[in-house]
C-alpha cells in the first residue's frame, strides 16, 4: 500500500517515510508542488499525506487540482496552520483529513487507516480493539478467538463505536444508525449499548464502553 | 448665531435670514428713489408752472400787479379747487399779490426766500413747491406756486405711499417660495454626501472590506472621503500581513517541532522520551496558544457570522472527552438540544469553550465531571470539582499569563486570556465564581440571535 508524501521539510519527510514503512506502508516523497502533482497523476497512491506551505504553491491549490481532475485518492493535510478559517478551507478544498504539527506518530498512522478504511477503500476487514476483533465483511465479532453472539442492531453498535474507538460516538449518531434498522423508540441508543457492555463483559473482552452525559458514549481498551 | 448640526438646516436658515434682509433693504431703497424722482418730477412741473404764472404778470397802468388768467388757470389756482396755491413777493419778501390763505407767501422763512423745492405747512394743508425771482418789466419778484399734497387728486405720491403695502404683501409668497425652493436646492446638494455617510456607518471594525463610494461625490469632500479608504486600505493590508506573518510563524515554529517530535519516537529505546515528549507537548501547546492568542487579536467577527452555540460545545465535549477518560474523569453536556444561535464566528467559539473545558479538565480531580450546561440565552457555564478561584485572582486569571505555572497545570497560562479576547470581540464577557459544592464556574455570555425561538421551531417542524 503506497502512500505519497509532500512535504518540503527534508527532514521532518525523511522521519515520516521512515515511520509510516516501519508501520509497513511504501511511500513515495517530494518536496514540491508540481511534482506532488505529477507524482498523483502518474501513480494510484491509497493515500496522500500534504503539506500546505510548500515552497512553490500552495498545498491546497494541489488538492484543488487533483479534485477538480477528479482524482478521489484521499488527503490528509499535516499541517503548521490552524488557523480559525484553515481547517474548513482545507476540508472544503477536498481533504478528507486534517491533522496539525506537531503530531504523535499513532495519532498519525491512526489517521491514515481511518481514511483507508472509508468506503470505497482497500484496508479495513478487521477492526481490533484490545482482544476484541470485528470483521466488517462477515460482521463477526470475536474476543480472543472466541465468536460473540450479537443481534444486529448490537452488531450496528458495535461497528459504530469500534470505527470511531477512543472518540465520542454521539447518542444521535447511534440512534441514527438503528433508524436505519426501523428502530425509533427514544432510548434505544441506552438500551442497546446497555445490552452490547453486558455482551461483551460476558464474553470478557477487555474493552469498556463509557456514557457521558449529553455527549455521547466512547469505547476504549481496558486498562 | 445658534450653530447647527446639520449642514442643511444651517444652509436654510442662513439662506432665509439673506432672503429676509434683502427682501427688506430693496422696498426700502426703492421708495427712496421714488421719492426723489416724484420730487424731481414735482419740482420740474411747479417751476413751468410759475414760468408761466410770471409770463401773465404785469404792472398796469396804475402801478398795480396784476394777473391775468385765463379761464382754465383760474379755475385750478382757485380757493375751491384748493390744489394749487400761488404768491408773488417782492424781492424783500413783502407779499405783493397772494390769494387770503396764503396772504403771507407760500415759502417765507425769516426774512428770506429760499430758493428750489421747499414743503410748507399751511394751515391744514401741505404745501409743496418752488419760488423762483423773475424780472417783470424792471423789477424782480418772487413768483411762487405750490401744490397741497393732502389733495386727494395727487396722484404721484399716493403711488409712493401705496408701494410699500402693496409690494411688501406681494413679497411674503415669493419669498416663501423662494426659502422653499432654497431648502430643496440644499437638499438636493446634500445627497451625495448623505449616500457617503450612509456607508460610512456601515464600516465597523468587523466590516474592513467597506469602500466609500467615491463616484458622484462632490469636489469638496472627495479629499476626505479618498483619505478615509486609503485608511482602510491600510489597516485591511495590515490585518492582511499579521496574518501572513501568524501563518508564517506558525510553520517555522511547529515544523522543527514536529522534527523533534518525530525523531524521539525513533528514539524510543534510547531516550526517557516520556517526559520529553511531555516538554514538546508543553512547548507546541504554548506555541498554539500564542498563535491563537495572536489570531485572536487579529480576527475580524462578522455581522453575518452565527454560530450554534449547543453544536459548539457538543464538538468541544466530544473532543475532550477521550483526555478525560484518559484520566479517569468525565464530561458531561447539558442543553435542551435546541440550536442556541448565537452572532459569532463557530470555530472562535470553540476555541474559547475548549480552553474553558480544558482548564476545567485539568483542575477537576480524577473520578470527577467537567460539566458543559448550554444556556438557552447564548451562555455556556463550565463547572469543575477543583480548589476553585480565590476572589483576589479572579480578574489576574483572564490576563495574558496571568496563571505562572504552566508545567503544573499544563497550561501556558493564556488559555484563560484567550477566551476573555475571543469573548470581547463577540461583544460577550468571560466571568468565574465559586461552584456550590466546591470547584469554580466560568460562565461565557455571548449576544443571542433573535430567530432562537423560530430556529428552534422549524428544527421542531422539520424533524
Amino acid at each position: 500500500m503506497r502512500l505519497l508524501i509532500v512535504e518540503d521539510n527534508e527532514q521532518l519527510s525523511e522521519l515520516i517515510s521512515s515511520g509510516l514503512r516501519a508501520a509497513g506502508f511504501a511511500t513515495d516523497s517530494v518536496t514540491r508542488a508540481d511534482q506532488a502533482l505529477a507524482a498523483a497523476t502518474a501513480n494510484r497512491y491509497a493515500a496522500i499525506i500534504l503539506d500546505l506551505g510548500l515552497p512553490d504553491q500552495d498545498g491546497s491549490s494541489v488538492l484543488a487540482t487533483l479534485r477538480q481532475a477528479g482524482n478521489p485518492t484521499p488527503v490528509l493535510i499535516l499541517t503548521a496552520r490552524d488557523g480559525v478559517d484553515d481547517r474548513v478551507a482545507g476540508l472544503r478544498a477536498g481533504a478528507d483529513d486534517y491533522l496539525v504539527k506537531p503530531f504523535a506518530f499513532a495519532e498519525l498512522i491512526a489517521r491514515i487507516e481511518a481514511l483507508l478504511r472509508r468506503p470505497g477503500n482497500l484496508l479495513g476487514a478487521q477492526l481490533q480493539l484490545g482482544d476484541l476483533t470485528f470483521d466488517t465483511q462477515s460482521r463477526q465479532a470475536i474476543v480472543d478467538g472466541h465468536p460473540v453472539l450479537l443481534s444486529v442492531r448490537e452488531t450496528t453498535v458495535l461497528e459504530l463505536l469500534m470505527r470511531r474507538k477512543g472518540n465520542v460516538v454521539s447518542r444521535k449518531a447511534v440512534e441514527d444508525h438503528l433508524f436505519g434498522l426501523g428502530e425509533v423508540t427514544s432510548n434505544a441508543a441506552e438500551v442497546y449499548v446497555h445490552r452490547l457492555r453486558k455482551q461483551l463483559a460476558a464474553a470478557g473482552a477487555s474493552v469498556k464502553i463509557a456514557t457521558m452525559r449529553g455527549v455521547g458514549y466512547v469505547m476504549k481498551e481496558t486498562d | 448665531m445658534p450653530t447647527f448640526r446639520s449642514l442643511t438646516a444651517r444652509m436654510t436658515s442662513l439662506h432665509v435670514i439673506t432672503i429676509l434682509i434683502t427682501a427688506t433693504i430693496i422696498p426700502l431703497v426703492l421708495f427712496y428713489f421714488m421719492n426723489v424722482a416724484v420730487h424731481t418730477i414735482h419740482e420740474q412741473a411747479m417751476r413751468d408752472q410759475a414760468e408761466w404764472l410770471a409770463s401773465n404778470l404785469r404792472r398796469n397802468s396804475d402801478g398795480k400787479l396784476d394777473l391775468e388768467l385765463p379761464r382754465n388757470l383760474k379755475a385750478i389756482f382757485s380757493d375751491d379747487y384748493g390744489r394749487y396755491a400761488y404768491a408773488v413777493l417782492d424781492e424783500q419778501g413783502a407779499p405783493l399779490l397772494s390769494p387770503t390763505p396764503y396772504a403771507q407767501g407760500l415759502f417765507v422763512s425769516s426774512d428770506t426766500i429760499p430758493s428750489g423745492y421747499q414743503v410748507a405747512k399751511i394751515g391744514d394743508k401741505e404745501i409743496a413747491g418752488v419760488s423762483i425771482l423773475k424780472n417783470i418789466g424792471d423789477e424782480s419778484l418772487w413768483v411762487q406756486v405750490g401744490e397741497d399734497l393732502h389733495h386727494r387728486d395727487v396722484v404721484l405720491d399716493d403711488v409712493v405711499a401705496e408701494f410699500l403695502q402693496r409690494v411688501g404683501w406681494t413679497a411674503i409668497p415669493v419669498l416663501l417660495l423662494l426659502a422653499t425652493a432654497d431648502i430643496l436646492i440644499v437638499r438636493n446638494s446634500m445627497q451625495p454626501l448623505l449616500r457617503v455617510s450612509t456607508k460610512a456607518a456601515r464600516i465597523s471594525p468587523n466590516r474592513l472590506e467597506v469602500r466609500l463610494p467615491v463616484h458622484d461625490v462632490p469636489n469638496e469632500i472627495l479629499p476626505l472621503v479618498t483619505s478615509i479608504n486609503q485608511a482602510l486600505d491600510r489597516i485591511e493590508k495590515g490585518f492582511a500581513h499579521q496574518r501572513e506573518f501568524i501563518a508564517d510563524t506558525a510553520h517555522e515554529l511547529r515544523t522543527p517541532l514536529a522534527v523533534l517530535r518525530a525523531r524521539l519516537e525513533t528514539r524510543a529505546d534510547l531516550l526517557p522520551t516520556d517526559e520529553l515528549f511531555r516538554d514538546v507537548d508543553v512547548m507546541s501547546r504554548v506555541i498554539g496558544q500564542l498563535l491563537d492568542l495572536a489570531e485572536s487579536d487579529n480576527i475580524l467577527v462578522h455581522a453575518s457570522d452565527r454560530a450554534d452555540l449547543y453544536e459548539v460545545c457538543a464538538d468541544v465535549a466530544a473532543h475532550i472527552a477521550p483526555l478525560a477518560l484518559a484520566q479517569d474523569k468525565s464530561v458531561a453536556l447539558e442543553a435542551s438540544g435546541a440550536p442556541v444561535w448565537v452572532r459569532g464566528n463557530a470555530e472562535l467559539l470553540r476555541r474559547a469553550v475548549r480552553n474553558l473545558s480544558e482548564n476545567a479538565l485539568r483542575h477537576t480531580p480524577a473520578g470527577s465531571t467537567v460539566e458543559l450546561i448550554v444556556g438557552s440565552d447564548a451562555t455556556v457555564t463550565v463547572l469543575d470539582r477543583g480548589d476553585g478561584v480565590p476572589v483576589s485572582q479572579r480578574d489576574t486569571i483572564f490576563q495574558r499569563f496571568g496563571v505562572r505555572d504552566p508545567y503544573r497545570t499544563g497550561g501556558a497560562g493564556l488559555g484563560l486570556s484567550i477566551v476573555k479576547r475571543i469573548a470581547e470581540i463577540h461583544q460577550g464577557s468571560v466571568t468565574v465564581d465559586s461552584r456550590n459544592g466546591g470547584g469554580a464556574q466560568f460562565t461565557l455570555r455571548l449576544v443571542a440571535l433573535d430567530d432562537n425561538r423560530t430556529a428552534s421551531a422549524d428544527n421542531e417542524l422539520t424533524s
